[in-house]
């Protein structure tokens, strides 16, 4: 007789018990019960797999991301990295780690990743696929798209007023040319009834050619003029979306204002037309 | 050494264990596992009555109080006629009612309308009693209670609860809940731990501290898991009879147990015919019936010979009563010889 005591005696049947069960032994064990009424149920056992351990579906998520001390560590899994609530956790914890012992605010949180970009899935930088995305505009390229702009204006200006100064000169001076016939058919243009429509029917030729031509070289240079130069659409583009019962203020503002430069051309060209008849009549 | 190491046929050590504070009693379903977990808990109140033991079902469908022929409810009530035995039926629908009579009463008199009408016809209870494991939830909370209870020294304190649980996909549930909680609250802890503070902040400085909470609850679900864990504390008797589906049934259990790291050491082998010994009752048709559980016992000594493997006999009768339940428990104890205890089996007393 040896001197066991009794839970020395439990634990040595424990461990024989558990070694039965080990190395494919409990999916034999099934078998053999299986295979004796012969049965077809499933013989496998959660001993021989691993991988039937149970798993939380968190768990899953959580192993699919990336751990805090990964973060903390700064391994970047690839599949990982591009996650939003990642970047958020990573945020916080680079907040954190910078020595400082307060808490992390909402706002300075924000901020900060205002500043980094919030990476999306695709990882780029974007803004939430609802708000119109405007692409940052190199600003070399910006002045080059001026500089063709203005150009563009400075030559549709003095194309009209090379068409327009004579025309105005037949106008107010027509009655010298009437006898002579030089002007043939040109002669109903000077007619001072029809200036007007002349006029207007010029003025809309030369501002479509000259917003053909922008639309051209905004193509060619990925540049709209206005988005980037206009401040009153920057100030209308600060204006968070649903503040006002306006949807997509800042299209709205840019047609506008695009009218509104048609507009100003043409109030500038009857100003100087203006100004121009009287120097003639005066003379 | 060998023959120090022979199992006994009986439960004897576990009735007389001192240790044991959680035994759980579960198998197939129809296997007799509220007869073999009342029987259990009899025997050890019996054997060791300077000390307070529970029996809770968990088992949606309770059958306790039919096995003891006395109402039990989800209070913990003494057995008539045992000063150290109490019983109690976890009910997850009126659980779940007292905790929505609660929240109605307290929205007395503060909002009449809203929420409070909503809850007034019961829907907490209806919603929530829908949810799936809330039946093992609501045990694992009862569990949670008593553990506080023993620490603090506060309520009715028993030295053993010993759960008749529900058939074995239940109970496998309720088993896993520890670690899935432990796992759960480990990841809410990794998140609370960065985000407690933002957490806080939101909050206020009321008095909810979701960390502390929380911190408190994977303390109690770890103590929970360790001691479900530890063998001298926590033990699981499987139930089955002697038939191919069953025994099939508790392999896998047993094998599910293990892979939980609990212990499983006896198999209760209930409806035994033992016809060969019976020549007065031996009719053909018991005879073959009994050959084939034959057949499965020997294939579950082959398989359990390190198992307290304990053969119980088929009654003549139903084993309800304490009376009853008394006799027949004994043969957990002592294990029963055909030969000598053949006439127990006709001593039942009819409770219809």
């Amino acid at each position: 007789m040896s001197n066991l005591s009794e839970a020395e005696k439990r634990k040595i049947l424990r461990e024989r018990r558990q070694k039965k069960f080990a190395n494919g032994g409990a999916s034999s064990r099934l078998n053999k019960i299986t295979g004796q009424s012969d049965s077809h149920l499933n013989t496998e056992s959660p001993l021989d797999n691993p991988t039937n351990e149970p798993v939380l579906p968190a768990e899953r998520k959580v192993e699919r991301t990336l751990s805090q001390e990964d973060i903390l560590n700064g391994k970047e899994p690839s599949e990982a990295e591009n996650i939003p609530q990642v970047e958020l956790l990573k945020q916080l914890a680079s907040m954190q780690n910078e020595g400082s012992d307060s808490t992390p605010d909402l706002f300075s949180l924000l901020s900060s990743m205002q500043k980094n970009g919030m990476p999306t899935a695709n990882g780029t930088d974007e803004l939430p696929s609802n708000i119109p995305v405007e692409p940052l505009v190199d600003p070399a390229m910006l002045n080059y798209h001026n500089y063709l702009v203005n150009r563009l204006k400075a030559w549709t200006i003095l194309l009209k007023w090379i068409v327009l100064v004579p025309f105005l000169y037949l106008v107010t001076r027509g009655e010298s040319f009437e006898s002579a016939s030089v002007l043939g058919p040109l002669s109903n243009l000077a007619d001072s009834t029809n200036f007007f429509m002349v006029f207007t029917s010029f003025e809309i030729v030369a501002t479509s050619i000259y917003y053909q031509r922008l639309q051209s070289i905004e193509r060619n240079n990925k540049v709209n003029t206005l988005d980037n130069n206009s401040k009153i659409v920057k100030m209308v583009s600060m204006i968070p979306e649903g503040l006002l019962p306006i949807k997509n203020i800042k299209g709205k503002v840019v047609t506008l204002l695009q009218y509104w430069d048609v507009l100003a051309m043409f109030i500038s060209d009857i100003c100087l037309v203006l100004i121009v008849i009287g120097i003639f009549q005066k003379f | 050494m060998d023959l120090d190491l022979q199992v006994d046929p009986n439960l004897h050590s576990l009735i007389t264990s001192t240790t044991h504070k959680w035994i759980f009693v579960g198998g197939k379903g129809g296997v007799g596992k509220t007869t073999s977990s009342s029987s259990i808990a009899i025997q050890m109140a019996l054997n060791q009555p300077e000390k307070q033991f529970l029996l809770i079902s968990t088992d949606p469908a309770h059958n306790l109080s039919d096995a003891f022929g006395e109402k039990f409810g989800k209070d913990a009530r003494k057995v008539t006629g045992m000063n150290n035995l109490s019983c109690m039926e976890i009910d997850p629908a009126a659980a779940l009612k007292d905790m929505n009579d609660m929240a109605v009463s307290q929205g007395q008199g503060a909002d009449q309308g809203g929420i409070n009408d909503l809850l007034q016809g019961g829907a907490l209870a209806d919603l929530t009693g829908s949810i799936p494991g809330i039946d093992e939830a609501l045990s694992f909370m009862e569990v949670m209670k008593h553990i506080k209870n023993q620490e603090q020294g506060e309520g009715e304190t028993f030295d053993t609860v010993i759960f008749d649980t529900a058939p074995t996909g239940h109970t496998l549930r309720f088993l896993q809940l520890p670690t899935t909680l432990s796992k759960l609250l480990d990841k809410f802890g990794e998140i609370t731990g960065k985000l407690g503070p933002m957490l806080n902040s939101f909050m206020g400085s009321g008095n909810v501290d979701i960390s502390g909470k929380l911190n408190e609850l994977k303390a109690n679900v770890e103590t929970i898991r360790q001691q479900f864990t530890d063998p001298d504390l926590t033990t699981f008797v499987c139930v089955c009879i002697s038939e191919f589906l069953s025994l099939y049934e508790t392999e896998r259990l047993i094998q599910e147990l293990i892979s939980y790291d609990m212990d499983v050491n006896s198999i209760i082998v209930n409806q035994l015919l033992f016809a060969d010994d019976d020549k007065e009752h031996n009719c053909k048709r018991c005879q073959a019936r009994w050959k084939m559980q034959k057949k499965y016992l020997d294939q579950i000594g082959e398989l359990y010979e390190d198992f307290h493997v304990v053969k119980m006999p088929l009654c003549a009768g139903e084993i309800r009563g304490l009376t009853n339940l008394k006799k027949f428990s004994h043969f957990l104890d002592q294990e029963y010889n055909p030969a000598t205890d053949g006439s127990v089996i006709y001593e039942l007393e009819d409770k219809n």
